[in-house]
């Protein structure tokens, strides 16, 4: 007799045992691995980008015959390379064997600290190295002399003023790039945690 | 998401969930992940549910959309990470099922388009075609010409086994 694709599904799900749903308390397990995993791959991708640009940067200044100012902004930028790297390493100490909701609590903590500590480094070192690197690059010139000229008041107030708007800056660039490349992925993070604290308490 | 919304609004309909996961993964991993996205993505867009069509509608529509969206992210990724696909390669996925038939038609349906896949879960589960072509976005004669034509298909890849 000619069994029909109907009569398969019928009998078949009417036997069927193995129709049991998942656990609930399974249910948010999996969804925060592959956001983790997520924002350690773009954590990744996005220090190792630093390498190609220390080395364009460095390739641009000998080739203007700036040679010391190449050296310096890209050991510069190789040390920051290092320290993110430091920094995300960190975060594969944390223990995965505590439970998922303990786990991202730790895990946001620390992503919090990387970003304060990152804000303060943008905020303070962005504007040394600039002036530090316009120093270098313009060191016996015309335009070095003409600021010497200045009444020292002024020097201060003009190096003091251009401090204050790069720190502005780097801080609003840092934080404008981390939205950009993380602010999707981190908003899914608090998501879940959110929803896990819902169902603890419900 | 509350326990409380699980186990009113999404584990009476579980099965559904699971009948629709099964058709779109192949092993056990992938259809926990799917499983897992489609009660999210149900609790998260409880507020966008209008009483207008059955609370069992909209768990087709989301259970659908969110595996076929996976399916289609799967796929890419796969194209991305290798230069070719071994077409030939089905995968034919885990013996989910005691009844060997069963079995047998989910390998085919897994064989089957994205869509297709839809059209004739839809159907199997007895849903009328006005409604399974709500659901789809097609009119009911258009689901009833693609049912006569994914139903050859699938007599085609059981020929010999089951038929």
């Amino acid at each position: 007799m000619e069994r029909s694709i109907e009569n398969i599904w019928k009998k078949g799900f009417e036997a069927e045992t193995k129709l049991s749903a998942p656990a609930i308390s399974n249910l948010y397990k999996r969804k925060s691995g592959l956001i983790i995993q997520q924002i350690n791959s773009t954590t990744k991708k996005d220090n190792l980008s630093l390498i190609p640009v220390g080395i364009i940067i460095f390739g641009i200044f000998v080739f203007i015959g700036k040679v010391l100012l190449g050296i310096y902004l890209a050991i510069l930028i190789f040390g920051l390379f290092f320290l993110n790297r430091k920094m995300l390493k960190e975060l594969e100490t944390l223990n995965i064997r505590d439970s998922t909701y303990n786990y991202l609590l730790n895990y946001r903590k620390r992503i919090k600290n990387i970003t304060r500590y990152t804000t303060w480094l943008m905020g303070i070192g962005f504007p040394l190295v600039v002036i530090t690197a316009y120093w270098m690059f313009f060191q016996d010139t015309e335009v070095m002399s003409s600021f010497k000229q200045l009444n020292l008041v002024l020097e201060i107030l003009l190096i003091s003023g251009l401090a204050l708007v790069l720190s502005a800056l780097g801080i609003l660039c840092y934080r404008l790039s981390t939205k950009i490349v993380y602010g999707e992925l981190l908003a899914r993070l608090e998501n879940i945690l959110d929803d896990m604290e819902h169902l603890m308490k419900s | 998401m509350s326990k409380d919304f699980y186990t009113q609004f999404i584990l009476p309909f579980a099965g559904i969930i699971i009948k629709i996961c099964r058709a779109y993964t192949d092993t056990e991993e992938d259809f926990q992940d799917y499983y897992q996205e489609v009660c999210l993505q149900i609790w998260n867009s409880r507020e966008n549910f209008k009483e207008e069509s059955k609370w069992s509608t909209w768990i087709y529509r989301i259970s659908l959309n969110v595996c076929m969206a996976l399916l289609k992210k799967r796929k890419r990724k796969q194209v991305r990470s290798s230069d070719y696909i071994e077409v030939q390669n089905i995968p034919t996925g885990e013996n989910y099922f005691q009844d060997e038939s069963l079995q047998l038609l989910y390998q085919a349906i897994r064989q089957l388009s994205e869509l297709d896949r839809a059209i004739i879960l839809l159907y199997l589960e007895e849903n009328p075609y006005k409604e399974i072509a709500s659901i789809i976005g097609t009119t009911p004669n258009n689901i009833g010409v693609r049912i006569t034509r994914i139903k050859k298909q699938l007599k085609k890849l059981l020929d010999g086994k089951i038929y």
